[in-house]
Order: structure tokens, then C-alpha cells, then sequence
């Protein structure tokens, strides 16, 4: 068996055994997760029905999630900026 | 065998083109509404067209289109910001009042948001992947 066979086994167990200490902590330890209410849902219900929302993903993706959007797709015009740049670069 | 030689591949992807460019429009459209949004939209577009353009061997745009794509997307989000500074003093809060009773235009504020950023997300996803394909990793980069 060659070293790089041998390596991929290893990660192999490696991220089997991740995947099954996650699946024992959700099962045992988030089975008794206690859900509360919280008093900012009724300002988010408040803004959707100002702006004739029914999606509430979409009210806090406007609300003071706006500027995380736009921050998100600069990244990505920022990466084809610098895509065309190295791109540039190298002719 | 090569993928791109693949009859299924090839008709399935050409049968489904026009309806998941369809289902990328009705994620920006009814965002506000239903799940979905301009960034998911623009992904499914832009990997559509990446798959195609895979599987044909050809392009369906050239370079410049996705440009001017993305620089309109770019144009609309940056007016968005501007204008809402301008006319409330807050940053994208300019047409957050404007509704209308129809669920794909329910809060025109928002879809406009959803167009600019599926423009820009979608022509930048197809750049960054045609600038990917066309790669010379042998070529090490310098500054």
C-alpha cells in the first residue's frame, strides 16, 4: 500500500469519526433543547407586515442583515476583479 | 469514456435548460414571498450555464455580456444604497414603503435588490468560472 492510499484511509476515519461524534452529540446532548421566545420576532413581525413580507427570511435579510448582502456580493465582484487581475498578470 | 460525449448528459441538460433558468427566475422573483433570494437565483443561473458550457464545449455568451451583467448588477445595488441615503438619510431604506397587492412585487424594494444581485452574482459566477477553466497552473504567478 503506497502513502498516499494509506493517507486517504486515514482521513477517511478521521472525517467518519467527526461525522459520528456529531451525530452522538446532537442525538444525546440537543435532544432536551429548551425553545424560547424571543421578543425581537414581534419587531421582525412589525417590519414584514410595513413592507408586505410573508417570508421572514427575507425581513431580517433586510433588515439589519442589508449591509451583510452587500458586503457578501462586494466579495464577489471583488474576486473577478482580482481573478482578472492576476489573470492580467500573468500575459 | 469523456462526460461531454455522454448522449444523456447532453439531452438532459438541453431539455432542462429552459426550466431551470426559468425556476432561477422565479427564486428572484417571488423571494420576498417564498424561499429564495437574488444569491440563490444567480448561483442556479450561473451554474446552468456553467454545466452547458461544459457539456457542449461551447459558449453560450461571450465574456463581455457577463460583464455588462454584472456591471448593471453592480449599478442597481450601489443606486439602491445611494438613493436610500438620499431620500431617508439611511443607507437602502429609500423604497422600503413602496408595495403593491401582487405577491411577486409585494415589496418593490426588495425585488429590485433580488434583480441587482442575481445580475452580479450570476455574471460573476460565470467569469470567475471561464477565468478557472482557461487556467495555466504550470505557469506559477508572480508579482
Amino acid at each position: 500500500m503506497n502513502h498516499t492510499k494509506c493517507n486517504k484511509i486515514v482521513f477517511d476515519i478521521v472525517v467518519a469519526l467527526f461525522l459520528l461524534g456529531a451525530l452522538i452529540y446532537v442525538a444525546i446532548y440537543m435532544q432536551g433543547i429548551e425553545l424560547v421566545f424571543h421578543e425581537e420576532v414581534l419587531d421582525f413581525k412589525a417590519i414584514a407586515e410595513h413592507m408586505n413580507i410573508q417570508n421572514m427570511v427575507a425581513v431580517v435579510y433586510l433588515g439589519p442583515r442589508i449591509f451583510d448582502t452587500f458586503l457578501e456580493v462586494n466579495v464577489v465582484i471583488l474576486t473577478v476583479f482580482g481573478m482578472k487581475f492576476i489573470r492580467s498578470a500573468h500575459h | 469514456m469523456d462526460l461531454r460525449h455522454s448522449a444523456i448528459l447532453r439531452i438532459t441538460v438541453g431539455m432542462l435548460f429552459p426550466f431551470i433558468v426559468m425556476f432561477g427566475f422565479y427564486l428572484v422573483s417571488y423571494g420576498a414571498n417564498f424561499p429564495g433570494g437574488g444569491f440563490q437565483a444567480g448561483v442556479v443561473f450561473g451554474t446552468v450555464v456553467i454545466v452547458v458550457e461544459m457539456i457542449f464545449n461551447s459558449q453560450i455568451f461571450d465574456n463581455t455580456f457577463y460583464m455588462v451583467i454584472e456591471f448593471i448588477g453592480i449599478i442597481f445595488l450601489f443606486a439602491a444604497l445611494i438613493l436610500g441615503f438620499v431620500f431617508t438619510g439611511y443607507f437602502f431604506s429609500g423604497l422600503y414603503g413602496v408595495t403593491s397587492a401582487s405577491p411577486m412585487f409585494s415589496n418593490v424594494f426588495y425585488w429590485l435588490l433580488n434583480i441587482a444581485i442575481y445580475f452580479e452574482v450570476s455574471g460573476s459566477l460565470i467569469l470567475i468560472y471561464r477565468s478557472l477553466i482557461h487556467w495555466k497552473y504550470d505557469e506559477p504567478y508572480e508579482m
